[in-house]
């Protein structure tokens, strides 16, 4: 049996270890002197004194918390007199926080008086920092759900509710007033060809996977289209039964939107006509798009994952490679002219430059090439070419040259066709002026220069012709047609023109200058002949009637020689031709009074002439003394020719009776005696007998 | 007054040749005229003169060679031509006098005159 103070020991041992486990301080203060008594344990779980004074507990009450406290307290009435407060204490000897949980009752007089307060205090600090840590969480969710414009909902799939948080009403743009409760209450807001969509995301069935993502776009009041991704997750019994649904909503308009563009890029490249080929850090392909397949020939399912340098011409990989070191040092490389290499082998002419691709943290990753095929630029050089080549060939057949003098470098240039024309080669020679002046004929050096620098100076067009030796010794006449460009200011940037080869043009004056000296030279040489006539004339006669009629007569004979000879082009004439017109000119009846015997002669022009003169005096002479003078006189002319000689005889018959030669010299037989003819004159009564000879 | 001086004229147009004999001959000159080069050539080498009339060009060619035959051998002389243009005879004949044709008779005088004096 055990006594009543065991008993009481043993309860007050059973409540010691109780207080003490739970970390509980019993109390009791007198509110009028404020005298507490606190249980044994006091000390060692609070600091604090079994016996001690109100103000002594606030003394290491959180001020701040004071105020909840005392009005916690002052709060409290005979019909409810139990408090609960939490707050916080420091513990006097190890100045430790600990968050208490004060839990008591007020006792009151009849009066109403509080008179007593008794209570428990237990240490909650652990209980507390995690509510803090479950708030601050809760907090941080909702601070993350805003930021990531995410909304978590959950689905009673019993019960078909839907509940969603805030977060997620702020995202579609709903008041909570307005939902109710169901997945019909969003069927304003989503997009009517996407509410299948959204409904699948809620509605979980046995047979789906755990994780579900559906796109969806709602059409809200304020942002207007937006896009969603609504993520459910589904949580299953064992048995396969559905427990559970519950998710979250993310607004994706800017991934979206991201992904758009990025899908445009992509289009954008994959179709572009120029060749896009990225390649990462170890220069293996990873893309190829259309433009490469095109140009390179490889389609992107062979060629990527192959090395780079597939693409590159052996002879310049080296170069290239070196390129894409530096591309992975983060430089890019503008578009320079390179080659790649088609798929068939040939060499492509391209324009290409290279980027470094880099990752969001900005390493570089790769590098991305674009290379612009090059063809249509050069057919268009090649057009260029072929124009040029035209003019070259114009140039060259009008044996021309073409040269461009730059005032400001002081440079020449020229044509191919110009070096040709001097001779040179453009490989050796440097064309300029000095290069010309070198070759020119030293009697023309001074007036080219001068006529040069005067054009020069005056900013004109200039013509300089002058002749030249070339290397090989051949000499032709150049002309070097010129102008003087100007800049906008005046000032001379440029002479330009053509030079061309006018030796021909220039022995085509030459001869033109040859035919009129030797018009000249006849001209002359006529009236010198007429000259000659006037003379001879004027010795044989005094008389100016006997001067007039011999001088015409004569004139007239040679001009009826000349045109004799124009008419056959000065070739020959007809000695018939040439007895009738100059012997016959007087006799009034040719044919009856002249009798010709012998084969038809062509003879020489200076003959011509002069044996015309002589029958145009034998002529003369007959029809004034002779044979010609009388009604029934005759001449008869009888020729041949023999080892190239004329001879021919000319017999008056039938004249008057001649006695003896004249007295005096005429003209026609000076003409006779001092021309290349030789004559036989015989005179005998019968008539004249002349016998000549000349060369044919 | 040339007293039996020997002229030799080469002239191709007869007309003219029976002409400047006249005159020569007038003077008391004593004439040979010929109508070609071949025939000067031939003439000059077998007799003498003591001056010469050339017309330029002949038949057979230039008067040339027989002029630098009649220097060679002292015998001095003039150009009567009607291509007194000639640039041959300009650079050539330095000197030689050219009369022109066509040509007046008294210049042809004087110049032979001017010829034989100076040679004698």
């Amino acid at each position: 049996m055990k006594t009543t103070s065991e008993v009481i020991t043993g309860r007050g041992e059973l409540l010691r270890g109780t207080l003490d486990t739970g970390k509980m301080m019993l109390y009791s203060s007198d509110v009028a002197t404020g005298f507490t008594v606190r249980s044994s344990n006091s000390m060692r779980i609070l600091g604090v004194a079994p016996e001690g004074t109100t103000e002594e507990w606030q003394r290491i009450l959180f001020n701040e918390d004071l105020p909840y406290v005392e009005n916690a307290v002052r709060s409290l009435t005979p019909a409810e007199p139990t408090f609960e407060v939490e707050y916080r204490i420091r513990h006097p000897l190890s100045g430790q926080v600990f968050w208490i949980l004060d839990r008591g009752e007020a006792e009151f007089d009849p009066a109403g008086k509080m008179v007593r307060i008794r209570g428990a205090i237990v240490e909650i600090s652990r209980r507390v920092r995690a509510e803090t840590e479950m708030r601050e969480t809760t907090r941080f969710q909702s601070i993350a759900f805003e930021a990531a414009r995410m909304g978590a909902w959950h689905f009673d799939v019993w019960t078909g509710r839907l509940t969603c948080s805030e977060e997620l009403l702020a995202l579609l743009e709903m008041k909570r007033e307005e939902f109710g409760g169901t997945a019909e209450a969003f069927d304003r807001v989503v997009h009517p060809d996407d509410i299948e969509a959204w409904r699948a995301a809620l509605n979980a069935s046995p047979d789906r996977g755990r994780t579900v993502d559906k796109e969806f776009r709602a059409i809200l009041p304020r942002s207007g289209m937006r896009w969603f991704l609504c993520r459910a997750e589904t949580q299953y019994r064992p048995d396969g039964a559905v427990i559970d649904c519950y998710g979250i909503i993310i607004d994706i308009t800017e991934r979206k939107s991201a992904e758009d563009a990025a899908a445009r890029l992509a289009v954008i490249v994959m179709s572009s006509d120029d060749a896009i080929i990225s390649s990462n850090r170890n220069n293996i392909i990873t893309s190829w798009n259309h433009g490469a397949e095109r140009i390179l020939g490889y389609l992107a399912d062979e060629i990527i994952g192959q090395h780079i340098s597939r693409i590159v011409p052996n002879d310049i990989w080296p170069a290239e490679n070196e390129k894409l070191e530096q591309v992975g040092h983060g430089v890019p490389i503008p578009a320079y002219e390179s080659r790649r290499q088609h798929r068939d082998g040939r060499k492509l002419e391209m324009s290409v430059s290279i980027s470094p691709i880099r990752n969001n943290a900005g390493t570089v990753v790769g590098a991305s090439t674009i290379a612009l095929d090059l063809t249509d630029s050069l057919r268009e050089a090649e057009i260029r070419r072929e124009s040029e080549t035209r003019l070259r060939q114009a140039l060259a057949a009008a044996k021309a040259g073409a040269f461009d003098y730059n005032f400001t470098t002081q440079e020449s240039r020229w044509s191919p066709e110009m070096f040709a024309l001097h001779g040179l080669n453009p490989d050796k020679d440097a064309p300029s002026f000095d290069t010309i002046m070198a070759q020119i004929s030293p009697e023309h050096e001074l007036r080219v220069r001068t006529e040069l620098s005067s054009a020069l100076a005056q900013g004109r067009q200039f013509v300089l012709d002058f002749p030249i030796t070339r290397r090989d010794g051949t000499e032709i006449w150049m002309a070097i047609t010129g102008d003087i460009q100007k800049d906008a200011m005046g000032v001379a940037t440029h002479a330009r023109g053509i030079s061309q080869d006018i030796s021909e043009r220039k022995e085509w004056d030459r001869r033109q200058a040859l035919l009129l000296r030797e018009l000249s030279h006849r001209v002359k040489n006529s009236m010198a002949v007429i000259q000659s006539v006037t003379r001879q004339t004027l010795r044989s006669t005094s008389d100016p009637k006997a001067f007039a009629e011999a001088f015409e007569g004569r004139i007239q004979s040679l001009a009826t020689s000349h045109s004799l000879l124009t008419e056959v082009d000065w070739k020959g004439v007809r000695l018939t031709d040439l007895i009738k017109l100059q012997a016959g000119a007087m006799a009034d009846n040719f044919d009856k009074r002249f009798t010709l015997e012998g084969q038809e002669v062509l003879l020489p022009a200076e003959t011509a002439t002069q044996l015309g003169l002589v029958l145009h005096e034998l002529g003369t002479n007959a029809t004034k003394y002779g044979s010609l003078s009388v009604q029934k006189g005759k001449v008869i002319l009888a020729w041949k020719t023999s080892h190239g000689k004329l001879r021919l005889t000319w017999r008056e018959r039938g004249g008057p009776p001649l006695h003896e030669p004249p007295s005096r010299q005429g003209f026609g037989t000076a003409l006779i005696n001092s021309s290349a003819i030789s004559v036989n004159r015989r005179f005998d009564p019968a008539g004249l007998t002349c016998r000549l000879s000349l060369a044919i | 007054m040339m007293n039996g001086a020997r002229i030799l004229v080469v002239e191709d147009e007869p007309l003219i040749a029976m002409e400047l004999s006249q005159i020569i001959e007038d003077q008391g000159g004593v004439v040979a005229a010929v109508r070609s080069r071949h025939e000067a050539l031939e003439i000059a080498m077998t007799n003498v003169f003591d001056a010469a009339i050339l017309d330029v060009r002949l038949p057979d060619g230039t008067v040339f060679d027989v002029a630098t035959h009649l220097q060679a051998g002292g015998v001095p002389f003039m150009f009567c031509t009607a291509d007194s243009e000639n640039p041959q005879l300009v650079s050539a004949w330095p000197g030689v006098t050219v009369v022109s044709k066509p040509h007046n008779s008294n210049i042809i005088l004087s110049s032979l005159q001017k010829l034989l004096t100076t040679h004698t």
